[in-house]
């Protein structure tokens, strides 16, 4: 993963762990990651409108070591992500809400918000205002390109 | 191969951007591009008390001609930064100024970059103009930053101005577990040296080359730099993770024939001769989000300690009579010969940035050293920032530099600094 900054015009390694944005919000919470490549999955008890699943990390690399998800069984919308360390203790919890349609058969939640009892009394919210769907070759996602990225917009 | 070979094949790569473009247009373009013009900017205003070291041979050099040499004085500056950045399809143009006021008496302007860019595909890109690079992987020095601006190590991400050139790179993407990308940048750089202050010799343009890997997710570039007047130099530089939070990066450069100063005899003298500068370092973050950087960089052109002190006695020695000729004439060989901020061989640079301790919000300390490890004298700097809405930043800024008087840090005529900052973005 790396970090780029305009005006320091050069890529820096950074980690999933390291918040870049400030606030609750941490990389591997802001990206949109696989969690399929990152995780194992079973099935927990849910709720009469929502299915849970249990993650366990397939490394250490990962940014958490456990997720519980809660997923809506009508429309398989992600409502609630709990991430634990490594020891059961709660890291972060992250909130998804106020399903917005974003056009193009897209409707999702429009609003990701975490809190921590790390860092009580605090919460970060990320509103998404609107998606536009873009295709990119591979290169675009590469570290000499980073300095381009502001084209794209 | 000639310099003129060398521009025939330069023009070959860019007129080829076209082909290389051709065969990868996967992507869905918009049937209207939108039109974008971005202005940005800062202004930095700084105020400074220095306290200055009067036994100093630099400060009865730079002092010599005031009436009153005070201990302590003070210095009070505005530096508006502004940019503006357009782009418009393929096509962009992105200019970045920046000026220094210190009196209407004293000002400066500089034009820190000013380029044009063209995309004939997302896959090449070709630039013109006055821009800045950033070449190696080092956070405070780079020996491999062939056609970097010379940076300051007490403020490395502070923007520098460009240099005057034309470049075009290609980025190739492979699905591999092996190398997973691969970047060349091909520059070209006329002759700083200007006849008549308008032309330069063609004899005297100077080529640059830079290939980038990412292998085995490890970031590797090799370069190189050829020119008929100045040193042929040649680089490599990577940069990896050992663990998620802990990364470790090298450069190493080798330059052939370059220029060496140093004091001889009481006067100054040149010689040429091969030689390695390089760059170790790491950076680690911290359950607690402290960042650690440690890097170690050994400055193949420097100084050893005694030419330091042979220096350091020149200097002392044309200050005894005041005669301004002499202090003249030390002025002028320190200023053009001695005027790196790394004069000697071997130093270590360590810095730690601690994000919002104690819950204190917005608040960001850090603490850096530049410790020469020949002299033992060191920079020792805190730097506090503190950013409390949106866009704007204050920074208190204390520095103290220790070393005996014939040392490195203890023979600059700035003895502690206390700098303030207001920093208002836009």
């Amino acid at each position: 993963m790396w970090l780029y900054i305009p005006k320091v015009n050069k890529p820096v390694r950074i980690t999933s762990l390291q918040s870049v944005v400030g606030g609750v919000f941490n990389n591997a919470d802001i990206m949109q990651l696989e969690y399929s490549a990152e995780y194992n999955a079973t099935f927990g008890i849910g709720t009469e409108k929502e299915n849970l699943l249990d993650l366990k990390a397939k490394n250490k690399s990962v940014a958490y070591d456990k997720l519980k998800m809660w997923i809506t069984k009508d429309k398989n919308i992600l409502r609630k992500v709990e991430a634990y360390s490594a020891s059961g203790m709660l890291i972060k919890t992250l909130e998804f809400k106020k399903d917005k349609n974003f056009g193009g058969g897209l409707i999702r939640p429009s609003v990701i918000e975490t809190y921590s009892p790390l860092y009580k009394g605090y919460r970060s919210l990320m509103i998404y205002q609107s998606i536009k769907k873009r295709q990119f070759p591979d290169e675009v996602f590469t570290l000499n390109y980073m300095g381009r990225l502001g084209d794209l917009k | 191969m000639s310099h003129s070979q060398w521009l025939i094949l330069f023009l070959l790569f860019v007129s080829t951007g076209g082909l290389f473009g051709q065969e990868e247009e996967l992507l869905e373009t918009p049937p209207e591009q939108e039109k974008k013009l971005e202005w940005s900017g800062n202004l930095d205003v700084k105020y400074t008390l220095f306290n200055m070291d009067q036994n100093s041979a630099q400060y009865k050099l730079q002092f010599f001609k005031e009436r009153s040499s005070p201990t302590l004085v003070s210095q009070y500056k505005i530096e508006p930064y502004l940019n503006a950045d357009y782009r418009t399809g393929d096509l962009g143009f992105v200019l970045k100024t920046h000026a220094t006021y210190y009196s209407d008496a004293n000002a400066q302007f500089d034009l820190f970059e000013s380029y044009g860019s063209f995309n004939p595909s997302l896959n090449v890109t070709l630039q013109s103009g006055k821009l800045m690079y950033s070449w190696g992987k080092g956070y405070a020095f780079n020996p491999v930053g062939f056609v970097n601006s010379v940076k300051d190590p007490e403020n490395p991400e502070l923007a520098q101005a460009g240099l005057l050139s034309a470049n075009v790179e290609y980025i190739k993407s492979f699905e591999s577990d092996v190398l997973q990308s691969f970047a060349m940048m091909f520059v070209v750089i006329p002759s700083s040296e200007l006849l008549n202050s308008r032309y330069g010799d063609v004899e005297k343009t100077d080529i640059a080359l830079k290939t980038y890997f990412l292998l085995w997710d490890t970031d590797i570039d090799v370069m190189a730099y050829y020119s008929k007047d100045k040193p042929k130099r040649y680089g490599i530089d990577f940069a990896r993770n050992l663990k998620e939070n802990f990364e470790i990066h090298g450069e190493v450069s080798l330059n052939l024939n370059s220029q060496r100063y140093s004091i001889v005899n009481d006067s100054i003298n040149f010689s040429s001769a091969d030689n390695y500068s390089y760059l170790y370092g790491a950076r680690y973050l911290s359950e607690t989000n402290v960042t650690i950087i440690a890097e170690y960089y050994h400055n193949g052109l420097g100084l050893t300690t005694s030419e330091y002190q042979l220096y350091g006695n020149y200097l002392q020695k044309r200050t005894v009579n005041n005669n301004p000729l002499a202090i003249q004439q030390a002025l002028g060989i320190s200023q053009t010969y001695f005027r790196s901020s790394t004069l000697m061989q071997d130093y270590l640079y360590f810095k730690i940035i601690y994000p919002e301790p104690f819950d204190m919000l917005y608040f960001t300390p850090s603490l850096y050293t530049i410790y020469n490890l020949a002299d033992k004298s060191f920079l020792l700097s805190l730097q506090m920032n503190y950013k409390p809405v949106t866009n704007i930043e204050f920074i208190f800024w204390p520095s103290a530099l220790i070393g005996g008087n014939l040392t490195e840090y203890g023979s600059k005529q700035v003895q502690e600094r206390i700098e303030l900052w207001m920093r208002v973005f836009f």
